[in-house]
């Protein structure tokens, strides 16, 4: 049967590389931006940020350096094409994501200071925290792309209940808040993310119902040959009008489809959830890119998994889960496991690096253009360090970063300083953020 | 030729000043030319004929989804309407199926199937925990580490909740003993009434951040719910869903307004404090729930079509194939009317499989199943054909053969019903007993005797003596003010209701010619000046002493047979031809034009003189001379079927003469000689028409012998209804298939329909 290659035709929504050409840019691009596209050439930065839980093994994170030369560690060697594209910052803190007179809950604390440098208060209900770094970004660019921010990840938020040591849900689940008390849930379901950036509501509901359409054709139609092959010949005249019909139905389906073909991205987005890591992780990011390149949006977020996250990442041959490993009190095997997952993990960055890379912009690429906050509120899980955190900043920021190097600023300098300097570079300046000090100024 | 036994048949030929033929004469002449014609001989046994694959009509369609899902949905509205032939809508040579209507069937059948089935996942639920923080506390109290609120003896924690929906929930408590020994504590939890629901001997709770944890099941109504947990340390006695406490019952407001003011302010853990003043902890309360789907909240439908549930562990499916194919097989079963194969009903439950795996709910899988089942072929159209593994010793050697046993209960259940079989006329499938004539027999009565069986008054009765017309019939609302909607609608509800009784009854068919009573509600009633009939029931209604018998004098026949601002014998004549005599009178000749734009006789002349002028032009005479004549009859009610006695100023004459020149004057008498001579001529029209209708295909010259037979059968009981349609049903043509017969257009009632020609 040609079933399976139906069904995947349809569970598909799929352009062309080539169809995504200027036109479609120029189109998705709002009346504001096509002004500023008049001036000499300049594209506008985008930030991304993303969250991994758990810590890393700092060791095997970490760069090595010989004299004035510096080498991307075991777990960072996937980026090792985009060397040149990104810095390695050491040092950076949060130091609210320690516990002081709070006791404890720091994969909450992990989470919620990871984007906003901010205490959060610990209570199970009433919420408060801080505006995270991509809503003031977002906030101040309001109006100039269709969406002011996406909020991406792979596992779904809780924001009720209570699920670290008496922190509410929505610490652990949430790195972005659009302000002191109103986290921003995040898109678990490539496909819903998909429509929302680039659909509107009526369209992707007659997409998924035509999606559904067409699968039960396939089944009548089968139901359909099978009375066919045993009806006399006045009988066919009636099972052909059935047919004629059908195929009426799947040509105005067919139509539709290629109506979106000519005015949707170049992605192939399955409808429903996606079970693989990895093939859900780089959907995400493909999300992201596209969102990017179309100028849907300049800012998202991803996160990975929720603070203090359980994924088993068997795929990998690690049957352990996440975060119960991370007490991994040095011993060797679940050391060397999390370290595979780390490994894993910036393999699917680097993935999203690549693609960003691949898309020319500006007068470079997209990741030219871009900053990409790639980290974790926690170094060490085993100790739940809140200092010297894993951080990678890829991207030139459209010029404004001096990419390649090792960053290592004097020790606890506040993660709060790189935010405010990312935000310079968006031309989204803030005072302050959390519990920043100043400027990262070893950035520019 | 055809137009010359046509013409003869109903005596229009030869012309009035001609010699006459008798009756006996005039009949033999027609036999004679009518085997001539058709070279019919009932000598040999007839041939089945053949029945092409029927689209369900309209009525079939909803009637179908009523009886697969138990809810009267209307799913039909907005199709288009059906075409007809041969007199009805379920004629499988004439009903198409266009693109638009597939469309159409698509739209109904995502709607039913949201309709009889619905996503649990969308009823509301709880699913909430209230942590030590926002838990209320009263009496003396300490916060340890991780926020544990350790509780001294009289002291005592709550939590609110708000419950969505009545049903069954968990409730769930987090805490312990302080002290690893003292094991005689335990708490108590009560609801607001300060009834019992639950103990929690939880024993120590373990050190740091642990807990121990106690779930009970309690039901609980809408609203908002509320929870105390109090520590005891005396052994009293406590009996769940018994025990009372005055003070939780009635307890202080102050109280609770004090706990929530105290919880603005966050709380700070306290190291060194004695636990053996603070013997117990609570660390959590839980509310999740229900525990189970509340049925009142399900449609009816979802308990038959769902048999199981799949499982669902974390947000994923397991056994959904299992599930859906437990569920669906039944389902299929009914709706393909028969038995259907594991591959079949694989297939359908892989729609279900498929949308799991996007990480749609099971039920939404089940919907989209049930989508694809209402728009298969196999539930849309009534398809026979051989079993794949027919047996050619049951080929006779004509190339006919009997119907499966589904086959045979498909063509009953669409007769009698016009809907899909019942499981029990599934099972007696099942089970071969439709073979059998006794259990045929009583098998056939149950089913007329089931209230499904009025689609033979809405369905059949309603087509064949034309009422449906009367739905698009316009009268002159201007001359007749009361011809309201609800008028029209008691007309034929009149009609239908005596063809039920009569059914029901199974009365002879010609004494629906000929009733002293009717069923009326009180605008009929008014209608037909008739006192004592109060309010919108219809009931049976003694007519004696008025001038109304029969179905001839229903205001429903009397209205679809007049024009909007008078009446029209013509149409009269014409409609007691085509219904009680089995004789349509021929189209007219070409180029004739209609009365009016002929020259018209003197103005003030009666409409019974106008139409005197037919008989000036030969070619109209032969014709309408019977045709008028009968209509003539019915000149003493207007044309929404008011009795009257004059027209204008003009008195009626309603005098006429039946067809070989008997003679009558007014309604009642020419009623009552239908009744004497023409009730068998009535009841093969009636056999006629029921086969016509329980084939679904126009009838063959050959057929006419099953008619023969028919009356034959079924003249002891004077041709009583339901004995008719049993013997509809043991015919061969009702009961056969025929594989090799080429030859099946050459009906005889190839009469073109719906013409009214004056």
């Amino acid at each position: 049967m040609s079933e399976n290659g139906r069904i995947r035709r349809r569970a598909m929504l799929r352009g062309t590389a080539v169809a995504m050409g200027l036109p479609l840019l120029e189109m998705m691009r709002p009346a504001a931006r096509q002004i500023s596209a008049m001036e000499p050439s300049s594209s506008p930065v985008r930030m991304a940020c993303i969250f991994f839980p758990n810590g890393a093994i700092m060791p095997d994170w970490n760069p090595t350096v010989e004299g004035d030369q510096w080498q991307l560690s075991k777990t960072l060697a996937p980026l090792q094409p985009f060397k040149s594209k990104l810095n390695v910052i050491r040092n950076l803190a949060h130091d609210n994501g320690r516990a002081h007179a709070d006791g404890a809950g720091d994969h909450a604390r992990c989470a919620a200071t990871f984007l906003t440098a901010a205490r959060p208060v610990k209570t199970s209900g009433n919420i408060q925290l801080g505006v995270s770094i991509d809503q003031v970004a977002a906030s101040q660019l309001a109006g100039q792309t269709p969406l002011p921010s996406i909020e991406l990840g792979l596992e779904p938020s809780r924001n009720a209940g209570s699920c670290d040591s008496g922190y509410s849900c929505a610490y652990s689940s949430n790195i972005s808040w659009r302000n002191e008390t109103q986290p921003i849930p995040k898109e678990i379901t490539p496909r819903m993310a998909f429509e929302r950036m680039f659909t509107r509501q009526d369209s992707a509901e007659r997409r998924q119902r035509d999606f559904v359409r067409q699968s039960i054709l396939d089944v009548v139609q089968h139901d359909a040959q099978k009375l066919m092959e045993r009806v006399g010949q006045t009988d066919k005249r009636k099972l052909d009008e059935y047919f004629s019909s059908i195929r009426e139905i799947e040509l105005r389906i067919q139509r539709a489809e290629d109506e979106d073909q000519k005015a949707l991205p170049s992605i192939e987005v399955p409808f429903g959830r996606i079970e693989a890591f990895r093939e859900h992780a780089r959907l995400m990011y493909d999300m992201m890119a596209i969102g990017f390149q179309t100028d849907t949006t300049r800012v998202a977020t991803f996160m990975l998994d929720n603070a203090g996250g359980n994924r088993r990442y068997t795929e990998i041959g690690v049957n352990d889960a996440h975060h119960g490993m991370s007490h991994h009190r040095n011993r060797p095997e679940p050391v060397a496991k999390l370290q595979k997952i780390d490994h894993y993990l910036v393999e699917q960055f680097a993935y999203f690096l690549g693609k960003l890379d691949s898309i020319p912009d500006g007068d470079g690429t997209l990741l030219d253009q871009s900053i990409v906050l790639y980290g974790s509120g926690i170094s060490d899980g085993n100790r739940h360090n809140h200092g010297d955190l894993p951080i990678v900043l890829a991207g030139g920021g459209g010029g404004q970063v001096t990419t390649g190097r090792y960053i290592q600023p004097e020790y606890e300098r506040p993660m709060g300083n790189l935010f405010l300097s990312m935000l310079d570079i968006m031309g989204t300046p803030v005072d302050s953020i959390g519990d920043s000090s100043g400027r990262l100024n070893e950035l520019g | 030729m055809k137009r010359v036994l046509d013409i003869v048949r109903f005596g229009a030929m030869p012309p009035e000043d001609s010699d006459q033929p008798s009756n006996g004469e005039r009949k033999l002449f027609v036999d004679l030319l009518d085997q001539t014609l058709f070279s019919v001989s009932c000598d040999l046994r007839p041939r089945p004929g053949k029945v092409t694959a029927r689209r369900l009509n309209r009525a079939e369609y909803s009637r179908s989804i009523r009886d697969l899902f138990g809810m009267e949905l209307q799913p039909a509205e907005g199709f288009p309407s059906d075409e007809v032939g041969a007199g009805f809508d379920n004629n499988g040579d004439v009903l198409s199926l266009s693109p638009l209507l597939m469309e159409k069937y698509f739209n109904a059948a995502e709607r039913v199937a949201s309709q009889v089935l619905m996503d649990p996942d969308d009823l509301p639920s709880l699913d909430q925990e209230q942590a030590s923080d926002q838990i209320l506390v009263h009496g003396e109290t300490k916060t340890g580490s991780f926020t544990g609120r350790f509780l001294a003896i009289d002291s005592f924690a709550w939590a609110d909740f708000d419950v969505p929906v009545e049903g069954e929930y968990r409730i769930g408590v987090r805490g312990g003993n302080s002290e690893p020994e003292a094991t005689q504590i335990k708490a108590a939890v009560w609801n607001r009434d300060g009834l019992l629901i639950g103990v929690a001997e939880l024993g120590y709770y373990g050190g740091g951040g642990s807990s121990q944890r106690v779930e009970f099941k309690v039901a609980l109504p809408k609203g908002e719910q509320r929870f105390y947990v109090e520590p005891l340390e005396n052994e009293q006695e406590l009996l769940i869903g018994e025990t009372k406490s005055e003070f939780f019952a009635n307890i202080d407001p102050g109280i609770i307004a004090a706990a929530l003011e105290r919880r603005k302010k966050p709380i700070r853990p306290e190291r060194n404090f004695d636990r053996s003043a603070f013997p117990y902890m609570v660390r959590e309360i839980e509310v999740r729930g229900p525990t189970k789907t509340p049925r009142h909240l399900l449609p009816p439908s979802q308990s038959k079509i769902v048999r199981r549930y799949a499982e669902r562990r974390r947000g994923k499916w397991s056994k959904v194939a299992e599930a859906a194919k437990e569920s669906l097989a039944p389902l299929m079963r009914r709706a393909f009317r028969g038995n259907v194969d594991d591959d079949e009903v694989t297939r359908y439950a892989q729609l279900v499989v498929d949308a799991t795996n996007r990480g749609e709910s099971y039920v939404r899988g089940m919907q989209i199943a049930v989508t694809a089942i209402l728009v298969s072929p196999r539930f849309l159209f009534r398809i026979e054909m051989p079993p794949g593994d027919w047996p050619d010793n049951q080929v006779e050697k004509d190339g006919t053969a009997r119907l499966t046993p589904h086959q045979l209960a498909t063509r009953l259940s669409y007769f009698l019903w016009s809907s899909l079989p019942d499981d029990r006329l599934l099972d007696a499938a099942d089970q071969n007993v439709l073979q059998d004539d006794g259990r045929l027999e009583a098998i056939v009565r149950r089913m007329i005797a089931d209230p499904r069986a009025e689609s033979l008054s809405d369905q059949f009765a309603a087509q064949w003596l034309g009422l449906r017309n009367l739905q698009v019939h316009e009268a002159d609302l201007g001359r007749y003010k009361t011809f309201t909607p609800s008028l029209r609608q008691a007309m034929a509800r009149e009609t239908k209701l005596l063809f039920d009784s009569a059914l029901q009854a199974n009365l002879p068919v010609a004494d629906l010619l000929t009733t002293e009573y009717s069923f009326l509600n009180e605008e009929l009633a008014n209608h037909y000046e008739i006192d004592g009939v109060t309010g919108d029931e219809f009931r049976l209604v003694d007519l004696g002493g008025t001038p109304r018998r029969g179905l001839l004098s229903h205001a429903s026949v009397l209205t679809l047979t007049s024009g909007p601002t008078r009446t029209s014998p013509v149409k009269r004549g014409k409609w007691i031809l085509e219904n009680v005599f089995g004789t349509p009178p021929p189209d007219p000749p070409p180029g004739v034009p209609e009365l009016g734009e002929n020259k018209t006789a003197s103005e003030n002349a009666t409409f019974r003189e106008q139409l005197e002028l037919h008989r000036e032009n030969s070619s109209c005479a032969a014709c309408h001379r019977v045709m008028d004549q009968l209509g003539f009859g019915l000149e003493q009610f207007d044309a929404i079927g008011r009795f009257r006695m004059f027209e204008g100023d003009q008195p009626i004459d309603a005098s006429g003469e039946l067809p070989g020149g008997r003679k009558f004057d007014g309604a009642q008498q020419l009623t009552e000689m239908l009744g004497q001579t023409e009730s068998s001529a009535f009841a093969k029209t009636f056999a006629q028409k029921v086969m016509t209708f329980a084939l679904g295909r126009e009838l063959t010259p050959q057929d006419r012998c099953v008619v023969d037979e028919i009356m034959t059968k079924t003249a002891a009981s004077k041709h009583a209804m339901a004995d008719v349609i049993l013997e509809v049903i043991r015919s061969r043509p009702f009961q056969y298939y025929d594989w090799n017969n080429t030859d099946s257009s050459n009906p005889i009632a190839g009469k073109k329909q719906g013409t009214d020609d004056e």
